[in-house]
């Protein structure tokens, strides 16, 4: 018997210490539990409770179900599942506990016997919200849907509450019996209704829109609480793989200070199902490997959470890699979440070729490759960037940056936009950048210019664009990377800005007196002292407000130069991340935030603690620009490889390996201008000039405009067009502009001249067009067209024609 | 004296016409007669008042509107919005109805009105012709020749007594909680009848007696247009369940019974009507096309297919001849009846027309908008012969009288009546609420209409009292008996004060009538004490004159003569007390008329309530169903 009870025991002893090796459960790290704190004020209030637990490995867990929650007090409240509902007035709180963790959650139930009467505005209108009525595609169309129009999303609930009870009498509504209502009856899908069953007999949406009719439909009185703030928890999830879920929830605060659950209101959308869905009820699903940012609407507020998907049960362990700077500290930390290990570092050749193209625009010469690449030193990649900063054409590249989002452009006629003054504006910028004048400073003479556009160029900031509520979009879109077209007219869907922070931020740019100058093609620019605008919406005039703060005192002051100090100033978070983030988009094909100037809350930056940490950078360096283009030149992922490894084979967004990217038309045209030796002629300049330079948005060739120039007629960074087509490669393939510039160029024949043996020149052209040495393979293949009969030069040539229209040369990679 | 001259002292001599009201009218009557006496010209009259109130806008420099009123022939020009006046229609003049602020905009703005008899001169000066000086000759209406006075004949009268409702059911078919608006609205041509069309079901009133009449059962769903036949004989109602099913239902209301059913429509119908001879019926809504059925094989004849949204205004010309419809974006459009042919397209209405009334004569037909205007239009071509600013926001509804009166309602809450010219004859305390629709009595001396909430209130149309209120959801009959014999205690209650109350005036009468008697024989007495007192100087002073030194005589007769002052002094008194005794007594008689009139009046309510009790409980007896209940 002993023996085997000892072998029993061993055996018992071995599977207790191989089990949780087998199941290898990362720990516990922590445990949260949202929202922070729980208020019931009436008696058809309710909080649901999410708990989260974050494990070692980083990923996190909804544990509401397992967590053990106990009120305090039983008597004040009733907890069903992980939902609250109050019972009587009273102060307690919330044990949760789970693995060993215990949290508290305080509770106060207030108003608990009083039940609030359904309203129209704070009940009905998300009710409407919810069910989609009031979207763009149904019935919030600016012209309706099938004779009935809602306010999109929302924004005008008075409107609504007339079109619903008063507009089309006794069709919509019946008081009388309020479940044959029209209204109710098409949500329901009882009756045909084009837009299909929006909610159910009995759910909470028909029970609501429901009860209110039963009431009597009745009118909001005076005042309702306004929505001031919304909340979605958790911010942030890490999914075990496919299937893996999460509940949200979130939590609106009104104006007169109470709280409110609005999981069930929210309108909840994913910006990448593939990775992460989210239900209607804010319940998170996770599927194929990536990251989801989900959104949650209600009213006129949208909130984001970061969803990340980690393959299921993957061990992983980030590599230890050289780390150059806070950018790949950043960056790699977002890798890490995702269990992405970034590329490895792109060649010699190609780095050179790389930030030659970004930062000069030129290609490095068959000399330059040569010397760099066979350049032993190690700390030889930061010094040519330091030496690139120094050349002019780092000038002429940022000039024509600043010239298409100031939409530097001759007008149709001289008198609107002459082109003697889209060269002194162009000339201007030209002078800001070459002396390195920072950024804010220059940003600061552009809105605040006064006088005669030809003295102060600057002032053509308010010659181009004269429409008040324009220039005050382009401010946005230029300065602070913000789309707030949209509210113009109603709320903005997508983001937090109102029409009260539109038509606040337009109050900026009502007092900009123009008046010719003694030359016709000059304006002068004043400030008006007068002029003001009012809401769409109840004709109040409205005062100056910035974008997202506060209202400033304007009294006896140039709005605009109150504008001016906070836009251009640490105060404004959107100015110097904007900023970077331009520059950003410039070096890596795309911007932390993409499209640069679309930042808004359902549009959240790829790692917003990378883009803060650059603002803060470049706010440090008193906005030198030169200086940000040095961290991120020198940054080890600005040098990564275009070639991915299996982890990150999908990533577009993480800067885990370097993207490809088309040359831009201008770049490319002067690429190929400088490696077959040719020059070209554009108005207003002398020839030999590079298509950069060029000052005139109106100005373009066959070729630039294939390419993608920018017109310069709007702001938006749409204008460079990036995008690789087909007219490009059969313009490169037959078009004038490569073959006849290899033969006008002449370049084979004189290095032929200079008695270069053809493997030479194949080599100089390679080095010319692609900054790199042709491989043996090439060389090989190459050897097989120099067939008798065939002049050397010709296959030269045809060797030179090719190179241009291989891709490795139209694209930087 | 020169015109000009005139000008110091005119304003004088108005204040006195003013003052001296009925006089002052008389005599300008008279002086019209007799050329250049007082007549009432621009250059004299008006002109002053214009320069003093509106010439700092409606100046050549300025012309606020458009509008230049500085001279004779610019005034008559008019402004941006067309001529300002009428001549002979003072109501019907644009630039009264701004000064009087009948309508927008209210002139002079942001001031107050015009002083009353700075009004009154403009008022007359349209009326008497828009005389330029006192040599002009008189302008006429230079308003399109149509008649809008009422055609000869009066058209579909039926022959023998008004067609009322026989024997309806008296149970609803249901009993909400509460009302709601009506869309289906139509009161009888020829019969004091109203139709009220409520959730599943038409309730019919008696409009003079103010009585219910029962209910047709309309399980479709709910009604949305009602129109009876022009012979009042027959009630349609249009309706259903919005965007599913909907219906054309054709009442013999004199049985009851549905006699006509066209049925297989995919969504409610807005509006319908059925022609004069019974032989079309054309319905409309929200699917944009106009059918034309013919009701003696239910044929679908005409579709007509010219709107662009939806239908929601139908009707057919009393004739019989013409069909006009409106549709919700302001289209309107009058067509053949028999053939569905396109006669005129009715064009000027800027807001979805809410509802067409032909006038009985077939002569005119009107229809109102969203625009806010009331149009008039004329068949025979087509064009607009009126259109006047008649609500704000919108006019939901109006309807012609027999005799061309139009009663309207509309989004600023107001219900109101107007001659075909266009001005307020009365406007009609309502409750507040949206007025839905309205209508007159067969006999327009009434108006019916309706809000929001399904009120429906009953008005005398002539001087704009509420006479009652019908009941658009009414109650089952055992709630009526219930209700019945709840009142009948009260009512006694309220009869037998009524009763004490005339027994009491009755008592007092009595007093006063004894006070007025004691009054009078108290005021004999004294006056025969006065005869004898004077008689009694007569003596004595016949004995003074024979006894002149007689210093005692003398005395009695001093005396007596103070005791015939005194007399006369209480007879005076007296004499006040029979009158005031006999005032006293006329009030309480009236008062006694009146107490009697109330104990009657109470007396008769209990009477009628016991006969409607009895009425209501024999009904239940026959027609005890209990009707379905709305839900809770």
């Amino acid at each position: 018997m002993k023996p085997r009870i000892k072998n029993l025991l061993l055996a018992l002893l071995c599977l207790a210490s191989v089990a949780p090796l087998a199941a290898k459960s990362p720990a516990l790290v922590d445990v949260q539990v949202y929202p922070p704190t729980v208020n019931l004020t009436s008696r058809q209030d309710r909080q649901s409770l999410v708990v989260q637990a974050t494990y070692a490995d980083g990923v996190t867990r909804d544990v509401t179900a397992d967590a053990k929650i106990t009120l305090g007090n039983k008597s004040l409240a009733k907890l069903t599942k992980a939902v609250l509902t109050p019972v009587a007035d009273g102060a307690t709180d919330l044990k949760v506990s789970f693995g060993g963790k215990t949290l508290t959650v305080p509770v106060k139930v207030e108003k608990s016997a009083v039940e609030e009467p359904i309203s129209f505005t704070k009940d009905v209108v998300p009710a409407l919200s919810k069910a989609g009525c009031n979207t763009g595609s149904c019935h919030g169309s600016s012209r309706g849907k099938d004779g009935f129009r809602l306010s999109l999303f929302g924004y005008d609930p008075d409107g609504d509450y007339k079109r619903v009870t008063r507009e089309q009498l006794t069709r919509r509504i019946n008081l009388a019996l309020p479940e044959e209502s029209l209204m109710v009856e098409k949500g329901a899908g009882l009756v045909p209704h084009t837009g299909g069953q929006t909610f159910k007999p009995g759910d909470e949406l028909y029970t609501t829109v429901l009860r209110w009719l039963q009431d009597g439909a009745p009118a909001d009185k005076e005042k309702v609480a306004q929505v001031t703030r919304v909340e979605i928890y958790p911010k942030q999830s890490v999914l075990d793989g496919k299937g893996a879920k999460q509940q949200l929830t979130v939590r609106a605060t009104y104006s007169d200070g109470t709280d409110r659950d609005v999981t069930s209101l929210a309108v909840f959308a994913s910006n990448n199902d593939v990775s992460a869905k989210v239900d209607k009820l804010g319940l998170v699903l996770g599927d194929a490997r990536g990251e989801a940012f989900v959104t949650a609407r209600f009213e006129a507020h949208t909130v984001g959470a970061q969803v990340i998907v980690v393959p299921k049960g993957q061990q992983f362990t980030f590599p230890t890699i050289k780390e150059n700077n806070y950018i790949d500290v950043l960056v790699h930390a977002k890798l890490k979440k995702l269990r992405i290990v970034p590329s490895e570092l792109c060649d010699d050749a190609t780095y050179l070729r790389r930030v030659y193209l970004d930062i000069i625009g030129r290609l490095p010469s068959a000399n330059e490759v040569k010397k760099f690449v066979s350049d032993p030193s190690t700390g030889k990649r930061e010094i040519v960037v330091d030496e690139l900063l120094k050349r002019p054409e780092f000038t002429d590249i940022w000039v024509m940056k600043w010239a298409e989002l100031l939409q530097v452009r001759s007008g149709d006629q001289v008198l609107t936009f002459s082109y003697k003054s889209a060269l002194q504006y162009y000339e201007w910028l030209e002078k800001q950048i070459a002396q390195n004048v920072p950024v804010d400073q220059m940003v600061r003479s552009l809105v605040t210019a006064s006088g005669g556009s030809f003295e102060n160029p600057a002032a053509n900031f308010y010659k181009i664009e004269r429409e008040t509520l324009k220039t005050s979009e382009n401010v946005a879109q230029v300065f602070m990377g913000m789309r707030i077209q949209c509210a113009q007219c109603h709320n903005h869907p997508f983001d937090r800005w109102t029409m009260n922070d539109y038509y606040g931020f337009a109050a900026f740019f009502t007092q900009i007196g123009r008046k010719a100058g003694e030359d016709p093609r000059e304006t002068v620019v004043f400030n008006s002292k007068s002029g003001t605008i009012r809401h769409p919406v109840g004709n109040r005039e409205m005062l100056p407000k910035f974008l997202g703060a506060e209202q400033p005192d304007i009294k006896d002051r140039d709005r605009r130069e109150v504008l001016a100090e906070w836009m251009a100033s640490p105060r404004n978070p959107y100015f110097a991340q904007n900023l970077v983030n331009i520059v950003w988009a410039h070096f890596f094909g795309k911007g932390i935030v993409d499209p640069v100037d679309d930042v808004r809350v359902s549009n959240p930056a790829s790692n917003p603690e990378l883009l803060e940490k650059l603002a803060q950078q470049f706010t440090d360096y008193k906005y030198d620009f030169r200086k940000l283009v040095r961290d991120i030149c020198t940054s080890r992922t600005y040098q990564l490889s275009v070639k991915s490894n299996q982890s990150n084979a999908d990533d577009n967004t993480n800067f885990s390996k370097s993207y490809i990217r088309r040359i831009r038309a201008e770049v490319l045209l002067d690429a190929i201008n400088e490696v077959t030796e040719n020059d070209d002629k554009f108005r207003g300049l002398p020839r030999g000039a590079r298509a950069v330079q060029i000052a005139d948005g109106r100005t373009s060739t066959y070729f630039l405009t294939t390419f993608g120039r920018a017109t310069r007629e709007t702001p938006c960074s749409c204008e460079v067009k990036m995008e690789p087509n087909l007219s490009q490669a059969l313009h490169l393939l037959n078009g004038d502009t490569v073959n006849q510039k290899v033969q006008a160029g002449g370049v084979v024949h004189k290095l032929l001249k200079e008695d270069k043996t053809k493997e030479q020149v194949i080599e100089n052209l390679y080095l010319r067009c692609l900054g790199r040495v042709p491989t043996k393979d090439e060389l090989t293949k190459l050897q097989g067209f120099f067939t008798e009969g065939k002049q050397p030069e010709t296959v030269l040539n045809d060797v030179f024609w090719s190179l241009l229209n291989a891709k490795e040369f139209v694209f930087n990679h | 004296m020169t015109a000009k001259s005139l000008f110091p002292i005119l304003a004088g001599g108005l204040i006195f016409a003013a003052l001296d009201g009925l006089a002052a009218e008389k005599k300008t009557a008279k002086t019209t007669s007799k050329p250049g006496a007082a007549k009432i010209t621009f250059e004299d009259d008006v002109l002053p008042i214009f320069r003093d109130q509106c010439l700092k806008c409606h100046n050549p420099d300025k012309q606020k509107g458009d509008l230049d009123l500085t001279t004779y022939s610019l005034t008559l020009k008019g402004g941006g919005s067309g001529q300002a006046l009428a001549a002979g229609d003072a109501d019907g003049s644009k630039l009264l109805k701004s000064i009087t602020h009948a309508e927008e905009p209210f002139m002079p703005p942001n001031s107050p009105k015009l002083e009353a008899k700075q009004i009154d001169i403009i008022r007359k000066w349209i009326n008497g012709g828009l005389l330029e000086t006192s040599g002009s000759k008189a302008l006429t209406s230079k308003k399109p020749a149509v008649d809008l006075t009422l055609g000869a004949a009066a058209i579909g009268k039926p022959d023998g007594p008004p067609p009322m409702p026989g024997k309806l059911a008296l149970n609803p078919v249901v009993v909400p909680r509460r009302g709601t608006a009506l869309a289906a609205f139509a009161a009888s041509p020829w019969a004091p009848v109203v139709a009220l069309g409520g959730p599943k079901q038409v309730v019919l009133y008696n409009t003079d007696e103010m009585e219910f009449l029962g209910v047709l059962p309309f399980p479709e769903g709910f009604p949305s247009d009602a129109k009876f036949s022009r012979n009042g004989k027959l009630l349609l109602v249009a309706g259903g369940r919005g965007a599913k099913e909907g219906e054309v239902i054709v009442w013999d209301i004199a049985k009851g019974e549905r006699v006509i059913t066209i049925g297989e429509q995919y969504d409610s119908m807005i509006a319908a009507d059925i022609s004069a001879d019974q032989k079309w019926i054309a319905l409309g809504g929200p699917d944009r096309v106009v059918k034309i059925y013919d009701t003696t094989d239910g044929s679908l004849d005409h579709k007509i297919k010219k709107h662009t949204d939806w239908v929601t205004a139908v009707e057919f010309s009393p004739d019989g001849k013409y069909l006009v419809t409106g549709d919700r974006a302001g289209g309107l459009w009058m067509w053949e009846a028999a053939t569905g042919q396109e006669m005129f397209p009715l064009n000027g209405h800027k807001g979805a027309i809410t509802s067409v009334s032909w006038r009985g004569d077939s002569g005119v037909v009107l229809s109102t908008s969203e625009d806010g205007t009331i149009k008039l239009w004329k068949p025979s071509d087509g064009q607009q012969v009126n259109s006047w600013s008649a609500h704000n926001g919108g006019v939901l509804c109006a309807r012609f009288t027999h005799d061309g009166r139009i009663v309207s309602s509309g989004r600023d809450n107001k219900v109101q009546t107007w001659n075909a010219g266009g001005s307020v004859l009365k406007p009609l305390a309502f409750t507040g609420e949206l007025p839905n629709r309205v209508t007159f009595s067969h006999d327009g001396k009434r108006v019916i209409g309706s809000d929001y909430d399904g009120h429906v209130l009953v008005w005398n149309a002539e001087d704009g009292k509420q006479i009652g209120e019908l009941e658009s959801n009414p109650p089952t009959l055992a709630a009526r008996v219930e209700r019945d014999a709840k009142r009948i205690p009260e009512l006694q209650a309220a009869a037998d004060k009524a009763a004490a109350d005339h027994a009491m005036r009755e008592a007092e009468a009595k007093i006063a009538a004894d006070n007025v008697e004691k009054a009078k024989q108290s005021l004999l007495r004294t006056r025969a004490d006065q005869l004898a007192r004077e008689k009694d100087v007569k003596a004595l002073g016949a004995e003074l004159a024979k006894n002149a030194a007689d210093q005692a005589l003398k005395a009695r007769l001093n005396e007596a003569r103070e005791a015939v002052k005194k007399l006369q002094k209480e007879i005076d008194r007296g004499e006040e007390e029979v009158v005031k005794a006999n005032k006293q007594a006329g009030i309480a008689q009236q008062k006694v008329a009146e107490a009697k009139t109330a104990a009657e009046q109470a007396l008769k309510n209990i009477a009628g309530t016991k006969a409607s009790l009895a009425k209501w409980k024999t009904a239940l007896q026959s027609e005890p169903s209990k009707p379905k209940l709305a839900a809770k």
